[in-house]
């Protein structure tokens, strides 16, 4: 093997990795994890990045019928308050794994913590 | 040196087919994944496949389907007078004790097969407990303690014997005035398996329909990877306390977390006992898995229903189905077909 082989050998290693790298990273477009998405009436209404900050964010959601308001702490979000009348998304609490998801029925809100990782479930049943 | 430039084309095929084929792989696996708020819940269909269009067809006519089930079960529409009509379950309360009401072929079909779990179960799961529910309020804006006398003359109208079929006239009568259906713990379930139906007829190999927790798969991910189905911590919504591997199969959970009221600072969940007209809490939650969402939906709410032993008993007596249960103490049992299908958390 001559040296031009072994630099030939050695540059189609380093493309190649470099093209399948890019290719994985390209079709899976993977989003960092913790990503809070909240959707109102079918439409993706906001982006927020799940920090482990001890403030306390709040956010004013408008949902079908009436403002919801959504509570971001220490990586976890809650619903606090909403108008609806069994109050269900509220009872439910603190979520703060990918996949976990908040329903509002009446208002039709959803919020989730996104799941674009192959480890986590593909669903949860509750 | 000649056998050294065969080395080095066979090393670049290698990488050619590494990389082509895995361009070709993302490519040709499409997921197309569609919402809809049905049934007091908020549905998702996830369909893969070759053909975006196909999929996107097939979650339409999935959804299109869905929704029928829903009108044609919905019980608590009457502020909309054109809903309200739809309802098949609506007219058949409302013609409780005066006559025979025709109904859809899916409707006589549901409640044939909820009869039929009502035998199964003794009595424990029984469709018939309209009247309890509406006396405990739920699905209504206020609520409050009902008597232990109220109890007694509700429980008097729950029984699925006063169901009356006619299979030849597809028709409906509940045999005694103020009797009333609710559909609840079957409806959701048997929409899901129509919906699968319909993906199936339409091609698709491999889809996830999520009905608010009532999970069902087809196939398997991506057509070559196991699903995996995470069962809520009834404790502790941010965490599981297991995940579940299927393929073609459904999970279903019913809990005491998820749906219940609050009166003068108590908390009642939404599972009442046809025997008591009472809440039960022998457990914080069932998961059944089985074949079809529609068993796994009635078999979740009756062994909810059963002392935790009792249920695990039953489900191991009947065929395919698996059981997972968090009872009140916290213990966790399951059937001995789950072992090799579920990881506990």
């Amino acid at each position: 093997m001559t040296k031009a082989d072994k630099r030939l050998l050695i540059i189609i290693f380093i493309v190649s990795f470099f093209a399948y790298a890019l290719i994985q990273l390209y079709f899976n477009h993977a989003l960092s994890e913790g990503q809070v998405i909240v959707k109102s009436r079918g439409e993706i209404v906001k982006y927020i990045h799940l920090q482990n900050d001890e403030n306390v964010q709040r956010l004013e959601i408008e949902g079908k019928v009436g403002l919801l308001i959504i509570e971001i702490k220490d990586g976890m979000v809650r619903m606090v308050s909403s108008n609806c009348p069994e109050k269900i998304c509220i009872k439910q609490g603190w979520i703060k794994n990918p996949g976990q998801s908040i329903v509002c029925v009446p208002n039709e809100v959803v919020v989730y913590i996104d799941n674009d990782n192959e480890e986590l479930p593909d669903a949860i049943t509750r | 040196m000649k056998k050294y430039r065969f080395v080095i084309a066979t090393v670049l095929l290698f990488l050619v087919i590494l990389i082509g084929g895995s361009i070709v792989r993302h490519q040709n696996i499409h997921e197309y994944k569609s919402e809809e708020f049905l049934m007091d819940t908020l549905v998702s269909i996830s369909t893969y496949g070759t053909d975006t269009d196909l999929l996107k067809l097939a979650t339409e006519e999935a959804f299109a389907e869905m929704r029928r089930i829903a009108e044609l079960t919905n019980r608590f529409s009457e502020s909309d007078p054109l809903t309200y009509k739809k309802s098949d379950v609506n007219r058949i309360n409302k013609m409780a004790g005066i006559e025979a009401v025709t109904v859809d072929k899916d409707v006589f079909n549901m409640l044939k097969l909820a009869k039929k779990y009502n035998e199964l179960t003794e009595g424990v799961f029984d469709i018939t407990i309209g009247p309890v529910m509406d006396l405990w309020g739920f699905g209504q804006e206020e609520q409050s303690l009902p008597s232990s006398l109220e109890i007694k003359k509700v429980l008097e109208l729950v029984d699925s014997k006063n169901i009356i079929l006619n299979e030849d006239l597809c028709t409906v009568y509940l045999s005694r005035k103020s009797m009333s259906l609710d559909l609840g713990a079957v409806a959701k379930g048997y929409a899901v398996e129509k919906a699968v139906n319909i993906l199936e007829k339409q091609g698709i190999k491999s889809a996830l329909i999520d009905a608010g927790g009532n999970i069902r798969v087809l196939g398997k991910k991506d057509n070559d990877k196991l699903w995996k189905v995470g069962i809520q911590d009834p404790r502790d919504t941010s965490s599981l306390v297991g995940i579940l591997s299927l393929v073609d199969e459904s999970a279903v959970t019913s809990g005491d977390y998820y749906r219940s009221i609050e009166i003068n600072g108590k908390i009642y969940n939404h599972i009442i006992s046809p025997k008591t007209g009472f809440p039960v809490g022998d457990n914080m939650s069932v998961t059944v898995i089985t074949k079809d969402a529609f068993t796994a939906d009635v078999l979740s709410t009756a062994l909810f229903l059963m002392e935790s032993q009792q249920a695990v008993a039953l489900a191991e007596e009947l065929e395919g189905i698996e059981a997972f249960i968090v009872n009140a103490d916290q213990e966790i049992l399951m059937t001995s077909g789950l072992i090799e299908k579920v990881v506990v958390k």
